[in-house]
Parts: structure tokens; C-alpha cells; sequence
């Protein structure tokens, strides 16, 4: 394995079963994360794409294969080394934003930041993701850009090696998508963190050095996109 | 501050309404449980320290006549610590302006110098006899103040059909004497006192010559009890002993220690079961609430929070519920007890009556509540921890979408309206949450049947016994027993229409080993005045031969029909004979005489003559007064010397009544208690009924719905919920009354379980009053939800 690769995963296989159905949500995926990458994972619904950020993330367990993070297997890691995994190197961005309703956007990245070992300065995360003046503010309060704005920077705050993102523009409309996007862009690029993107929006993928198509289970195509689009420059 | 901390306080700001439910339910049940059992332990604790102090006797004998001489050969005897001889009568006294009140009075001798080293008496006002004086007198101080008799009154009393004046010397209390009744059925009653003279003027007055009719013993702390009794009982005999008995069978002591034994029972029953239903309530509460925060667990745990830390925030979660209940609730219970406490002492007369908080009470209250609410608390955010970050996000798998039982039966669901239908849906798709509110309605039902059923019952039997069961309008009780054919002599009497006689005397009842003491009642053979039913309810007349035995002994002996049994009696306790002897005669039972109050067993005055081989005489006389003539006539029979008391039926059954008074204000607290635990429980059964439908009615509110429909429809369902509830509320609620029942029925008193429609008819109403007012309560719950925000976020 290569030693850059941050992520490798080797025939992850995931399967529901039903009452007497069996559903194969992830089937035999084999592909790698290089450092600093930022990867798209492109799919319909229902292609398996959450199902792989899980896994990948730590929340949830494939039924074979092996998922490598920096040469670890996690899918043989106890609850107690997968927590730590979560709290130390991932972070985790949601469609609906998942903030506390009950924290502030400051006290939410305080969450975050409380249990990590490394934090970064959250009044800098703050002015990174342009909340500054509204730190105060509870979700309630907020915009959806801005409850997604304060997702990204809780989840930027820990100091994560990598950042996994579901269908981060999906509740968004057009420009507050862009803008979120180009946010996580500077995260990639500036803060050197690995950024991975679900997604069901072909455009998006036009960001991404590495681009997985995923099909009713299957990567069906792995591509490698040399000069990723600007953030502005896209559209859907 | 933490910010999980920050976020539970706000949380639980948030959720003002239903955290305060959830701790108004352990609120009530932990300050009934305090209060309870704090009186109960000043009760009881005041009641053994003034026993210690007062030096309440160890042993009780009656004999016809002790010498000083044979009290020294007591104190003489090892194992005994002090001895004293006592002279006792009962006398009739007159008092009021006119002296036109005549009352009964038990006169107790105290020794002519010092104090009573047994049984002694608390000045409580007044002066002990200060001066030589021989008329002095001190009286038991709830007869005094009930007759406003103080120091310096004079008092009229009838001993030996002379009569002597005294003069108060001052009002006491005794260790013997802590609730001032005639005897183990008699009521509480301003008729009755305890007046204590000097011995010697006792002794003058009642013609005891230098002697005693009573000893009281104290024994040493190790001394053998069995082997000293034997020794005073065998040294008593040359001076007619007639009866011993040890405290814990003494009249005095015993009276007492059945209303400890009873509050005992009150006290852990009632507040047990409300803490636990409280407790169980809380418990399924907070799984709900947890369940529906499954995707704050699964982003914490996605932050890698670990889960020993998110356990740990729901945990303090409960912890803060049941403290911001319990410890509000030890103070209010606290404030209560003390209430209690006085009112018990209504009922008692001790004066140094002991109110302080039982600290380990007060403990084990919080401690019970906090374990019921940690244990909750912990078992729901274990379940959801168990599962994966992951499936913790995703929405719950709704349930099975299988059509419902009353869709099969096709006529009745076409007929049915939209709303209808959704209603009927709702309800059985969703078994949990149905479960959550059918279990609170039923419990408040519950506690209604149980707090009212004793009223119910108590008032069953007093109507059955007064009502029913006798018939004349006048008992009348002779200081001793008198000759038949003097007492029908009363017949005479202007006014007096019927008379019938009566004897009651104490008899043991003997069957191979066992014992039991109960009253053997002679009646006339055709009595008019008892009406004696058999176990099935039919009528039993009286026979000439053979005894019908209380249904209650014959199911506690058992004895039946056909067998033959002991009956024994001291005749001495009769005073007609000059020796003491005891009778013991076989007979057979020939039937089972149903009660509702008492237990007695019913004997033909012909049987009861031939036991006693004794002449014809009665103890008491029944009789029935023209209408108009009552007063007229009860106040002709207290004239008659040989007349110790008359007690009239309605008056007795009011006084019964009245005695009720205690039983009654318990029962309005465990009342009031319950219904503001069932708004309580119906009102966060409600909340939380919305919070996981907030996206269902949200939607309805899309489709056009009014906020008033909506609470409709909730509304419906909730009453429907509370319908079904009312029958496992009603059944539970029974087998839990036949419980409590079983648990205060001894050999002296029994009742049978009965719950009057007026009872079911309360519990329904409040339970349909507090499900009105949840509804009510949680409108703008209702009006609040944001269809957009509701239905834009993921659930």
C-alpha cells in the first residue's frame, strides 16, 4: 500500500438483510484515498454512497472487506479505537446539518472541539467560514448556508485528517451550494485536509482530483480529473 | 461549563413543561412517601419514649382482693423491678349545670404519697394533690378540656349508689390511657374519662379495706417473663385472682399498637405504590424521550464522543429530573408529615408527640427516586448507544404497515370517517405509545380505587351493621350484671315499646391447638333486633342449641358446621360469683353468622344460661323507643343507677362516622395526589405523543388542517386510549384493593373489598378532566409546530 494513501479500502462489501431479502447496498468496493485528495463519490440514490462514507467514517460496519486508514485496519477496530478514530480523524459534514439545536453556532464547534486533542483556534474556523458576527446565533437562527457553514467549521475545528461530506449542498439552493463548496475547497487546498464528497449532482464532480461512480452497489468507474473545475465555474 | 452540560440545561429549558410533569409525578410520590413514613416513626417513636419514661407496666392482674403484704412477696420475687396494688371501678359521674349530663368514668387509684412508680402521669395542667385534701381529683385531659373542667371544678360521682363530690386538682396524661376509649371496639367519645384519686379515698369509696383489685408489675430487663408470671399468678391465688395478662395483651397497650400497626401498613403501602407507579412512569417517559433523540446520539457519536460520555449526559439528565423532584419533595414532605402528625394526635393524647424529619426517610426517598430515574434513564440510552453511529441517524424504520383488525370488518370500517380511520391507525400502529398513556390513565385509576375503596368498605359495614344488621334504638350496658327480670323491668318505662335481654361476655374459643378470643353474644331466641344472615347472605334465625360462629373465625380457625368446640370464661370477669372460676363447656357449631363490623359468636339466651350455670341474667338490655321519646328515655335509663351507658344506634354509627374523620383527610391527599400525578402523566404522555409526531402533524397542518382539528383528533385518540385504559385501570385496581385489604385484615378486624359506582364514576371524570386539561396545556405545542421547518429537516 501506498504510504500516501490515507484511505484503502479492499473488497468492502455491505449487505442488509430484511426478514428473507437480502439487499446488497455495497458490493466488493476496492479503491484508494490519496492525502490531500479531494475525492467525489458520484451515485443516483440508492447507489450505496452513504453506505460507503459510514463505513469509511467509522459509523458503520461492512459485512466483509477491509477498510485501511493510514495502514490500519478500522473494520477490526472495537468501539472504544473507533470512537477515537472519529473523534481524532474524521469529520463528518451531514445533508440536514445535525447541529444542537440547544449550542450556539460558537458552542456547537465547541463540541467538537472539547473532546479533540489538537483543535484549531475556533475564532479563526469562525472567520474562515465567514460567522464571525454570528457566533451567538443558535441554528434556529441561521440560514441553511449558515447552519452549514457552522457544520463544516465543527467539523473543520477538530483538526481531522479527513473531512466526509453527505450530499453537503443537497438541502442548499444553487449559490449557497457554490459557496459551500468552495469553502470546503479552501479547507482541501489551505488546511491540507483530505475531502470527501458524496453527492448525486454530476456538476460537483468537476471539483474533484478523483471521482468514484457508484452504480446500485458498485464502483463502476474510478476517474482521475488532473485540473479540477473552480468552485464558481460550475453549474447545475 | 461543558458544553454537553450547557446543552442539558438548556434542554431541560426547552422542555420546561414536560420536565416539570416528569418531576411533579416524583414530586407527589416521594413527599407522600416521606410524610408518611415521618409520622409514622414520631408516632411510634413518641409512643415508645413515653412508655420508657412514664413506665408503662410490663404485667397485668386482677384479682378480688390483694394485701400490701402479697404486692411485697411480688416485688420480692427475682426478675421483678417494682410492683404496685391499685384499686379500679368504673362509676357513673354527673356533670354540666345541672349535673344533667351523665358520663362513665374509670377511677384508677395512685398511692397516697409519691408518685406511681408504674404506669405514672404527666401533669399537664393543674398541680399533682398538693394538699392533703381527700376529695382531690386529676382527670384525663381530653374528657377536662371537653367538658371544660379545670382546677377548682367540682365533679359529681355516682360509686356504690352513693354519691361523692370532688374537686380537680389538675389534668393528666398516662402511658396506659394514650387514646382514651372504653374498650377494643368502643369510639373515641367526650362520655368517657379517667378520673385518679388517692388510694386510701379509693379504697373508702369502692370498700376495698387496705387492698388492692389490681397489680401491676415492672420486670428487670433479663428477667425469665413465663417463669415470673407463673410465680405472682400462683402467689395471687388465695387472693381470687381472677386474670393476668402480659403488655403486649394489655387493653391499653394493645389499642395502641393496632393503630401503629395499622399507620405501619398505611404508611408503606400507599406511598410504595405510588412511588412505584411513579417510577415506572418516569422510566417509560424517558425511553421515549431518549428514542427520539436517536439522531443527536448517532452526530455525537460521529464526533466521537464516546459513549460512556453520552450515557453519562442522559443519565444526569434523569438525575437532575428526579432531584429537582425529590428534594423540593422531602421539604413539602417534611411540612406534611408534621400536618399528619398533628392530626394523629387528634386521635391520641400524647402530649410530647415528636415531629422531626427522619432523615434516613428522607433518603431513602431520593434515593428510590433517583435509582427509578438513573435506571430509566440508563437502560434507554444504553439501547440506543448499542446500535450503530450510522442506523442512530437514519430515521426509524416505520412500523409494519399491516392493515388493522378493524379493516377486516369491511361494513364498519366504510362507514367510518376519514379522521376516523386515521385515529384507529394511529392507534394501533403504534402499541408503544399507546402502551405509555394506557399505563398512566390506568394507573390514576387505579389510585383513586385504592385511596377511596377503604371509605367505600368502611362505610359498607357500618351501614350493614347499624342499618341491617340491628334493629333497636338503644343498647344499654349495666355496670354489672343484673337479674333478667329486673332489667326487663325497664319494659315499664313510658316510651319503651319493646325490650329484649342481652348478655355479652369475653370467651376463648378453643379448636384441638388453636385459640381465639371473641365475645359470646346471648340473645333472645326470637330476636327482633339482630338480624343474622348466614355466609350466603340468607336469614339465620337464632338456635336454642349450639353456637354460630363469626364467619370470620370459622375461616381463620376453620372450624365448620357439625364440629364441636371449647368455649371458656372467666366468670370472675362477671363479678356475680365470690370465687373466681373458670368455665369450660364444649359446644357445637351449627352455623356461620356473616358480619360486617366485629366478631362475635351468637349463642340462645338458654344456651348462654346453661354455660354459665349461673341463673337468669343479662349484661345489656336492647330496646325500642317510641318516636319522640329518645331523649326522654335515654335520659330516664342514665338515672337508673345500675346503668353504666346507653348507646344509641344512629348515634353510634355517626360516631363511627366521625371517627372516619382521619381516614377521610388521608384519603384526600392520596386523592388530590393522585390527580395531579395523572394530569401529570397524561400531560407528558401528550407532549411527547406530539414531539414524535411533530412531522405527521405538521403535515396536516400542510394539508389545511386546523390547529383545532389536529388537537381533535389528538384529543380522540387520547380519550379512546383512556377508555381502553379504564379496564385494566379498574381491574388492577381491584386486585391491588383486595391486596391492601388482605394486608390491614387481623383477627379483629375484617372488611369485605367494596367500591361503591360513585368511586368509579370520580376516578373517570378526573381521569377525563386531566386528559381536557393535557390538551388543553399542550396547545401551543400544537400551534407552535413549523410546518416548513418540521418538514424540511430530516426527522
Amino acid at each position: 500500500m501506498d504510504s500516501n494513501h490515507v484511505f484503502h479500502l479492499e473488497g468492502v462489501t455491505k449487505e442488509y438483510i430484511t426478514g428473507e431479502v437480502k439487499l446488497t447496498a455495497l458490493n466488493s468496493a476496492t479503491f484508494d484515498v490519496t492525502s490531500g485528495e479531494f475525492v467525489v463519490v458520484l451515485g443516483p440514490s440508492g447507489s450505496g454512497k452513504s453506505t460507503l462514507l459510514n463505513i469509511m467514517g467509522g459509523m458503520d460496519t461492512a459485512t466483509s472487506g477491509s477498510v485501511y486508514f493510514n495502514g490500519g485496519d478500522i473494520t477490526r477496530y472495537d468501539e472504544r479505537m473507533l470512537t477515537m478514530f472519529r473523534r481524532q480523524k474524521i469529520g463528518f459534514v451531514f445533508q440536514f446539518y445535525n447541529l444542537m439545536p440547544n449550542l450556539t453556532a460558537r458552542e456547537n464547534i465547541e463540541l467538537a472541539t472539547e473532546i479533540s486533542s489538537n483543535p484549531l483556534d475556533i475564532d479563526e474556523i469562525l472567520a474562515k467560514v465567514g460567522l464571525s458576527e454570528r457566533a451567538n446565533n443558535f441554528p434556529a437562527q441561521l440560514s441553511g448556508g449558515e447552519q452549514q457553514r457552522v457544520a463544516i467549521a465543527r467539523a473543520v475545528a477538530k483538526n481531522p485528517d479527513v473531512l466526509l461530506c453527505d450530499e453537503p449542498t443537497g438541502a442548499l439552493d444553487y449559490s449557497t451550494g457554490v459557496k459551500i463548496l468552495r469553502l470546503l475547497r479552501e479547507i482541501n487546498l489551505e488546511l491540507k485536509k483530505t475531502v470527501i464528497v458524496i453527492t448525486h449532482n454530476q456538476p460537483i464532480s468537476q471539483l474533484a482530483n478523483k471521482v468514484l461512480k457508484l452504480r446500485s452497489g458498485e464502483i463502476v468507474e474510478i476517474i482521475r480529473n488532473l485540473v479540477p473545475a473552480d468552485p464558481d465555474n460550475i453549474e447545475w | 461549563m461543558t458544553k454537553l452540560n450547557r446543552m442539558l440545561i438548556r434542554e431541560i429549558s426547552k422542555t420546561k413543561g414536560q420536565f416539570f410533569a416528569a418531576a411533579a409525578v416524583i414530586f407527589f410520590g416521594i413527599s407522600l412517601f416521606t410524610s408518611s413514613f415521618m409520622s409514622y416513626y414520631n408516632l411510634r417513636d413518641s409512643v415508645s419514649s413515653y412508655y420508657d419514661r412514664f413506665k408503662l407496666l410490663d404485667y397485668f392482674a386482677e384479682a378480688r382482693s390483694i394485701t400490701p403484704e402479697a404486692i411485697n412477696k411480688i416485688k420480692a420475687l427475682d426478675g421483678v423491678e417494682s410492683a404496685i396494688g391499685r384499686v379500679t371501678a368504673t362509676i357513673g359521674a354527673f356533670i354540666g349545670k345541672n349535673d344533667e349530663k351523665r358520663v362513665t368514668l374509670k377511677l384508677i387509684s395512685v398511692p397516697d404519697s409519691g408518685r406511681a412508680g408504674i404506669n405514672d402521669l404527666q401533669m399537664l395542667s393543674g398541680s399533682y394533690f398538693d394538699t392533703g385534701a381527700k376529695e382531690l381529683c386529676l382527670l384525663s385531659d381530653k374528657f377536662a378540656k371537653g367538658w371544660n373542667l379545670k382546677r377548682g371544678s367540682a365533679l359529681k360521682a355516682l360509686i356504690n349508689l352513693k354519691i361523692f363530690e370532688f374537686k380537680v386538682s389538675g389534668t393528666v396524661a398516662s402511658p396506659e390511657y394514650l387514646i382514651v376509649v372504653r374498650g377494643p371496639f368502643s369510639m373515641l367519645s367526650n362520655d368517657f374519662g379517667i378520673i385518679y384519686v388517692k388510694e386510701s379515698t379509693a379504697q373508702k369509696m369502692l370498700g376495698y379495706d387496705n387492698s388492692y383489685n389490681e397489680v401491676h408489675v415492672r420486670f428487670h430487663k433479663n428477667a425469665d417473663r413465663g417463669a415470673v408470671i407463673d410465680k405472682i399468678e400462683k402467689l395471687l391465688k388465695p387472693y381470687g385472682f381472677m386474670n393476668g395478662v402480659e403488655r403486649k395483651k394489655y387493653f391499653g397497650y394493645m389499642i395502641i399498637n393496632d393503630e401503629i400497626n395499622h399507620l405501619e401498613k398505611t404508611a408503606i403501602i400507599f406511598p410504595t405504590v405510588f412511588l412505584l407507579v411513579a417510577a415506572m412512569i418516569i422510566y417509560i417517559m424517558q425511553k421515549r424521550i431518549i428514542n427520539n433523540q436517536r439522531t443527536l446520539i448517532g452526530v455525537m457519536k460521529a464526533f466521537g464522543y464516546t459513549d460512556t460520555a453520552i450515557l453519562w449526559y442522559y443519565v444526569k439528565n434523569s438525575l437532575v429530573i428526579s432531584l429537582a423532584g425529590s428534594a423540593p419533595a422531602v421539604l413539602a414532605g417534611y411540612q406534611l408529615g408534621k400536618l399528619m402528625g398533628i392530626a394523629y394526635n387528634q386521635v391520641f393524647s400524647i402530649p410530647d408527640m415528636k415531629i422531626e424529619m427522619s432523615w434516613g426517610v428522607a433518603f431513602a426517598g431520593i434515593g428510590v427516586s433517583t435509582m427509578f430515574c438513573l435506571l430509566a434513564g440508563y437502560n434507554s440510552a444504553r439501547r440506543v448507544l448499542k446500535i450503530q453511529p450510522a442506523q442512530a441517524m437514519r430515521v426509524e424504520a416505520p412500523e409494519t404497515g399491516k392493515n388493522v383488525f378493524l379493516e377486516k370488518i369491511g361494513f364498519l370500517w366504510r362507514r367510518m370517517s376519514f379522521s376516523a380511520k386515521m385515529i384507529v391507525r394511529n392507534l394501533f400502529r403504534n402499541p408503544q405509545r399507546s402502551f405509555l398513556t394506557i399505563t398512566g390513565v390506568a394507573a390514576t385509576v387505579m389510585f383513586f380505587m385504592i385511596s377511596m375503596f377503604f371509605l367505600d368498605s368502611i362505610d359498607f359495614a357500618f351501614t350493614k351493621q347499624f342499618f341491617d344488621f340491628q334493629r333497636q334504638d338503644f343498647k344499654v350496658n349495666f355496670t354489672k350484671p343484673v337479674s333478667y327480670y329486673d332489667a326487663l323491668d325497664i319494659q315499664s318505662m313510658r316510651g319503651v315499646t319493646k325490650v329484649e335481654p342481652l348478655t355479652e361476655i369475653a370467651v376463648e374459643i378453643i379448636k384441638d391447638w388453636v385459640k381465639k378470643d371473641t365475645v359470646l353474644v346471648g340473645a333472645a331466641e326470637n330476636t327482633a333486633f339482630y338480624r343474622l344472615i348466614n355466609e350466603r347472605d340468607e336469614r339465620r334465625e337464632l338456635p336454642e342449641h349450639g353456637i354460630l360462629v363469626s364467619q370470620m373465625i370459622a375461616e381463620k380457625f376453620p372450624v365448620k358446621i357439625g364440629d364441636i368446640v371449647t368455649v371458656k370464661a372467666f366468670v370472675g370477669n362477671l363479678k356475680v360469683k365470690e370465687s373466681s372460676k373458670e368455665i369450660k363447656k364444649k359446644m357445637r357449631v351449627v352455623g356461620i353468622a356473616k358480619q360486617y363490623a366485629g366478631i362475635n359468636c351468637f349463642v340462645s339466651m338458654k344456651t348462654m344460661r346453661e354455660f354459665m350455670d349461673e341463673g337468669k341474667f343479662v349484661t345489656s338490655l336492647l330496646l325500642k323507643v317510641e318516636r319522640g321519646m329518645k331523649s326522654y328515655v335515654r335520659s330516664e335509663l342514665l338515672k337508673i343507677n345500675a346503668v353504666d351507658s346507653v348507646e344509641g344506634r344512629v348515634d353510634a354509627f355517626d360516631g363511627f362516622m366521625e371517627q372516619m374523620k382521619f381516614m377521610k383527610i388521608f384519603v384526600g391527599v392520596m386523592v388530590s395526589f393522585g390527580t395531579v400525578m395523572g394530569f401529570a402523566i397524561i400531560f407528558n404522555s401528550t407532549i411527547i405523543n406530539i414531539m414524535e409526531r411533530s412531522r405527521e402533524l405538521a403535515s396536516l397542518k400542510v394539508l389545511g388542517y386546523m390547529t383545532g382539528e389536529i388537537q381533535a383528533l389528538l384529543f380522540i385518540e387520547n380519550l379512546i386510549l383512556s377508555v381502553i385504559a379504564i379496564i385494566p385501570g379498574v381491574v388492577i385496581g381491584k386486585a391491588m384493593c383486595h391486596f391492601i385489604n388482605g394486608q390491614f385484615s387481623n383477627e379483629m378486624f375484617s372488611l369485605a373489598v367494596i367500591i361503591y359506582p360513585r368511586t368509579y364514576i370520580i376516578a373517570f371524570l378526573s381521569v377525563f378532566i386531566c386528559a381536557t386539561l393535557a390538551q388543553l396545556a399542550n396547545t401551543s405545542n400544537i400551534k407552535g409546530l413549523d410546518m416548513v421547518e418540521v418538514l424540511k429537516s430530516r426527522e
